[in-house]
């Protein structure tokens, strides 16, 4: 069975060439990462981000109303 | 003549309160009404003057972290001053940990409203959300200032958020929580400095400068201690007088 094994393959069937039952066990298959991954980093974060200030003056005598509203919206994706 | 000023009052504040209302209800989608309530979640600070207690000073630090999909955190600073010579001052600092990918919101609000003779309102709210990785955020930051029938009065709102987002950043520093807790502590002093202002007299700083100033401070206090990103730097400012 040994020998039988180490002879090419094409010595029997005669169709593939130069590899031997000894190469064929050699393989190994390994699984590729999944296709989007080669090309495109899956890595996302959405943010919806409003900002808004409002001041009024209704019926008034020297006053003053004041309003800020300052927003900072910082995003790192690695 | 007394209703009829708390008549005008209370419309115009309604009119006020419904377009800020509605347009933080009517942004993003995730501050939805079905959202869990956590009362960890909640910041709030309110300063209510009255005849009998005429400066009122409130404040509030939180730190809180979300861990579910659909929480919301509040911030809120409300003042609101209704008696003749009342002050009222507010201050909330909140920082928010979003610690799983998942979607959630955050909203800001700093409120002043006065309805007197002689009298100021300030609120400052501040908010810095910090999120590792979230699929969805949703923030919205909301400053409203309003006289209503009022003679000398004095109204400042501020209302500062921070989103830094994504990179797994550490937790912040207690130098840096302490840092910004003192800014907003002095720029709750600005809006609000001691002694009522007369006839013709403006205050001696710009509030919407001090407001701006105060929160690029805090962004590169949070900023050197997470390294920098893309930064997005939104600021609304309104002054009436």
């Amino acid at each position: 069975l040994a020998d039988h094994r180490d002879r090419p393959i094409t010595e029997r069937k005669g169709i593939m060439q130069n590899i031997t039952f000894a190469e064929l066990d050699a393989q190994a298959v390994e699984l590729l990462p999944a296709k989007e991954t080669l090309f495109f980093d899956d890595n996302w974060t959405a943010i919806y981000a409003s900002n808004s200030s409002l001041a009024v003056n209704a019926a008034t005598i020297l006053s003053q109303a004041n309003s800020a509203a300052v927003q900072t919206v910082v995003v790192s994706q690695h | 003549m007394g209703n009829n000023r708390m008549v005008a009052a209370v419309g115009t504040l309604a009119v006020a309160l419904s377009l800020v209302l509605g347009t933080v209800s009517g942004s993003g989608g995730t501050t939805a009404d079905a959202v869990p309530s956590r009362a960890d979640l909640d910041a709030v600070s309110a300063a209510i003057p009255t005849a009998q207690l005429p400066a009122v000073t409130d404040s509030d630090s939180e730190s809180a972290t979300i861990r579910r999909a659909g929480e919301k955190a509040v911030a809120s600073a409300v003042a609101t001053s209704d008696c003749d010579g009342c002050g009222g001052r507010s201050a909330v600092v909140q920082v928010v940990r979003v610690s799983h990918r998942v979607a959630v919101a955050a909203d800001n609000t700093a409120t002043a409203w006065s309805s007197c003779a002689n009298c100021r309102s300030s609120a400052v709210s501040v908010q810095v959300v910090i999120a590792d990785d979230p699929v969805l955020l949703t923030v919205n930051n909301r400053a409203l200032a309003l006289n209503v029938t009022c003679t000398r009065c004095t109204t400042s709102a501020a209302a500062i958020q921070l989103i830094f987002a994504g990179g797994n950043r550490p937790e912040l520093s207690a130098q840096a929580r302490s840092a910004i807790a003192r800014l907003e502590t002095e720029l709750a002093g600005r809006l609000s400095p001691s002694g009522h202002l007369r006839s013709g007299q403006t205050p001696d700083t710009s509030p919407q400068s001090s407001a701006d100033q105060v929160a690029a401070q805090m962004e590169k206090i949070v900023a050197a201690e997470f390294g920098a990103g893309a930064v997005q730097r939104s600021v609304s400012v309104q002054v009436t007088g």
